[in-house]
């Protein structure tokens, strides 16, 4: 029973470990890097010069600007990425690759399944994905250019590594130019990267039941240790009347419990190498049992007590 | 007797709090799983069964908003209203549509709600009336008139009887009966709500939904093909207006399907092996109990007690663990059917826990035991 009990429990232990291992996952802003900056922007996208995706697409172009846009939909979210460092795949079509819950939203257009998303057609090349825990689809899109729709907000990360800086400063300034009421707030990536932000509203749901569940394993593991050694105790008796000390005791037993857990087989064998295991199996053996009752009966007075008693 | 023996429970519990207390503990921590599994089951069992009591046409589609959402939320002022708005006419003009939009009605400075339908709604969600009748089908796609007919759900139907006017202005023509349910398509957040508080007027001609700047329906637009619906993105596009993904109600099962069974699987694992190991620490506990206190239990056999009260004396811990862990978690969720299963997981984890500790009585007596430790 006992190695049934840690099998489960190393069991769950992993399984808990993946939880939240893939509870902390960021995704794709997890692999951006240290020097990556978020710009939020904020418009009125019903005035006349507020930006489209387009020319925001002009500007990052301009700039030969790498990152990804954060969107955040009803109920899903995701990343736009753009790399305009690149010019070998300008004129690819921009493609898509979604969650199996997103599936049943795709259209066939040109015989390809197609999603649609901030104003474009994206392609779907591929229904199975591992972005992290905020990435239900991730978009890829060289050119922004095909989309007219005036946002109100967006969230831009700028990930230009050491140019980082002065591309989100001509950014900034290019942005206001286009649209001076549009309102600009630069960000630490860690606001959102979950390199520094573990105990987000999110994740601490999630962190405290695996908390939770596995204080419940330490406590039951403690519980059967406890059982185990209880179990042992005419044992552990034995082996000090034989001249064991603390730490022997303490020793041996760490051994045989590992021992016990892996293998009952392993753990006789080891009872055969054991010094005081000879003394203490000859101790709790049959023959010297017997020996013993016999010898108790015969001369201890409780039990002379006892057998008159009896007889009375 | 029984008075002391549960004297003598309470006593071997109280001796053994720590462990009680963790156990239940666990055991609420399990129920609570199991818990969210129910609601998750039960939230599929309702949502896919109303959808199949709806009957909703083959080459119908729900648009699904690709609004994009920032820190602040999306900025919705008149402009946008009146952008999605004229995106609903265009629908209207270039599609069949069917379903409902809402608008509202002033009244002594409170706002009502009215929701206006096309002509197939009340065949698509199975309407019955209890008074009076549903919409003719000369009454949709007319002009405004002064007292446009409006049909009431039954939460009306000790205010207002057939003919009499609804806000001064509308004439009753029907009161639904009780019970009667809806839904608007939205994938796997997709829920049924009640028709029960709803007032329904037919649709008007698409002059008059502009002239009266109400929302034409668009909650479902028939199509042929779902491509054939891109052309509404390219309008909403065009007008810089975000776009729309399409699902149809079969598509909508599917996806509830995927997701619930996504969200089952993993709950039943976490919910098993968090019971799998509570058994296994009352298995552990009651076979320590019983070893420990194996000489007590003799005297208390031997003064009288029968062998069901010592059986019931060992498996108390286990009972009132279990029982205090369904009270606790049922309290928590209010529900008969998730209470049930609270039980039926509590009854089976019990005496599961139980029978090691009854087969090795069984196998060998009390006395025999003693005799063995000695």
């Amino acid at each position: 029973m006992m190695i049934t009990f840690f099998a489960v429990t190393y069991f769950l232990c992993a399984f808990l470990i993946s939880m939240f291992l893939n509870s902390v996952s960021s995704g794709v802003a997890g692999r951006l890097s240290d020097n990556a900056e978020i710009i939020t922007v904020n418009q009125d996208n019903n005035s006349e010069s507020a930006l489209t995706y387009s020319d925001l697409g002009d500007i990052l172009s301009k700039h030969k600007a790498i990152g990804a846009i954060k969107l955040v939909i009803e109920y899903n979210s995701g990343y736009a990425l753009f790399d305009y460092e690149k010019t070998s795949s300008e004129n690819s079509a921009p493609t898509a690759v979604i969650k199996p819950e997103l599936e049943p939203y795709c259209m066939t257009i040109n015989g390809r399944k197609t999603i649609n998303f901030i104003g474009q057609n994206y392609t779907v090349s591929s229904i199975n994905i591992y972005g992290g825990k905020d990435s239900d689809f991730i978009l890829q899109s060289d050119k922004l250019s095909g989309s007219t729709v005036r946002f109100s907000g967006l969230t831009l990360i700028i990930d230009n590594k050491d140019k980082t800086p002065s591309v989100t400063e001509s950014i900034k300034s290019d942005i206001n130019e286009k649209n001076p009421d549009t309102n600009i707030r630069t960000d630490d990536i860690s606001k959102i990267s979950g390199k520094s932000n573990l105990f987000t509203s999110g994740n601490i749901v999630i962190i405290i039941a695996i908390l939770l569940i596995g204080l419940l394993i330490l406590m039951n593991s403690g519980v059967f240790t406890w059982s185990w050694i209880n179990s042992k105790r005419s044992e552990i008796m034995a082996r000090r009347i034989c001249g064991a000390d603390d730490a022997d005791i303490k020793k041996n037993d760490i051994h045989k419990f590992s021992y016990d857990l892996r293998s009952r087989h392993t753990y006789r064998l080891y009872c055969h190498t054991d010094p005081y295991s000879y003394s203490c199996r000859f101790l709790l053996s049959r023959q010297y049992q017997n020996f013993r009752r016999t010898y108790i009966r015969s001369v201890h007075p409780s039990y002379r007590r006892y057998n008159f008693l009896q007889s009375e | 007797m029984n008075k002391q023996l549960i004297k003598i429970i309470l006593f071997d519990i109280k001796s053994n709090l720590l462990s009680c207390l963790l156990l239940t503990f666990q055991m609420i921590v399990a129920f609570f799983v199991i818990g969210n599994l129910c609601s998750i089951t039960a939230y599929k069992t309702v949502t896919v069964n109303a959808l199949d009591g709806f009957d909703f046409p083959k080459n119908c589609y729900s648009p699904s908003s690709t609004d994009i959402y920032t820190d602040g939320g999306i900025v919705v002022d008149y402009d946008d209203i009146e952008k999605e708005r004229n995106l609903s006419y265009y629908i209207a003009e270039n599609y069949k549509t069917e379903g409902r939009s809402e608008f509202y009605e002033e009244k002594d400075g409170t706002e009502y709600t009215l929701s206006v339908i096309t002509e197939h709604y009340f065949d698509i969600f199975g309407f019955e009336v209890s008074k009076g009748r549903l919409f003719q089908n000369t009454e949709y796609g007319k002009e405004l008139s002064d007292n446009p007919p409006v049909v009431l759900g039954s939460d009306f139907e000790n205010d207002y009887n057939i003919g009499d006017l609804y806000l001064d202005k509308y004439e009753v023509v029907g009161i639904l009966k009780s019970g009667m349910k809806t839904t608007f398509l939205k994938g796997d957040k997709s829920s049924v709500v009640s028709a029960d508080n709803k007032v329904f007027t037919p649709v008007m001609s698409i002059e008059s939904m502009k002239a009266q700047g109400i929302d034409y329906p668009t909650s479902l637009i028939y199509a042929d093909d779902k491509s054939d619906l891109a052309a509404i993105n390219d309008y909403a596009a065009e007008n810089g207006m975000n776009t729309y993904n399409f699902i149809s109600a079969d598509e909508t099962r599917q996806l509830i399907d995927l997701v619930s069974t996504k969200a089952d699987i993993s709950l039943i694992v976490i919910s098993s092996i968090i019971i799998i190991l509570a058994v296994f620490s009352m298995i552990q506990s009651t076979l320590l109990y019983v070893r420990k206190n194996i000489r007590e239990l003799l005297i208390h056999l031997i003064c009288g007690a029968s062998q069901s009260d010592i059986l019931l004396r060992i498996s108390a811990e286990v009972l009132i663990i279990n029982l205090v862990g369904v009270v606790v978690s049922s309290l928590i969720f209010m529900s008969l059917r998730t209470t049930l299963v609270f039980m039926l997981t509590g009854i089976a984890t019990a005496v599961i826990a139980v029978v090691p500790v009854m087969v090795s009585i069984k196998r060998k007596p009390l006395i025999m035991q003693i005799k063995e430790e000695k």
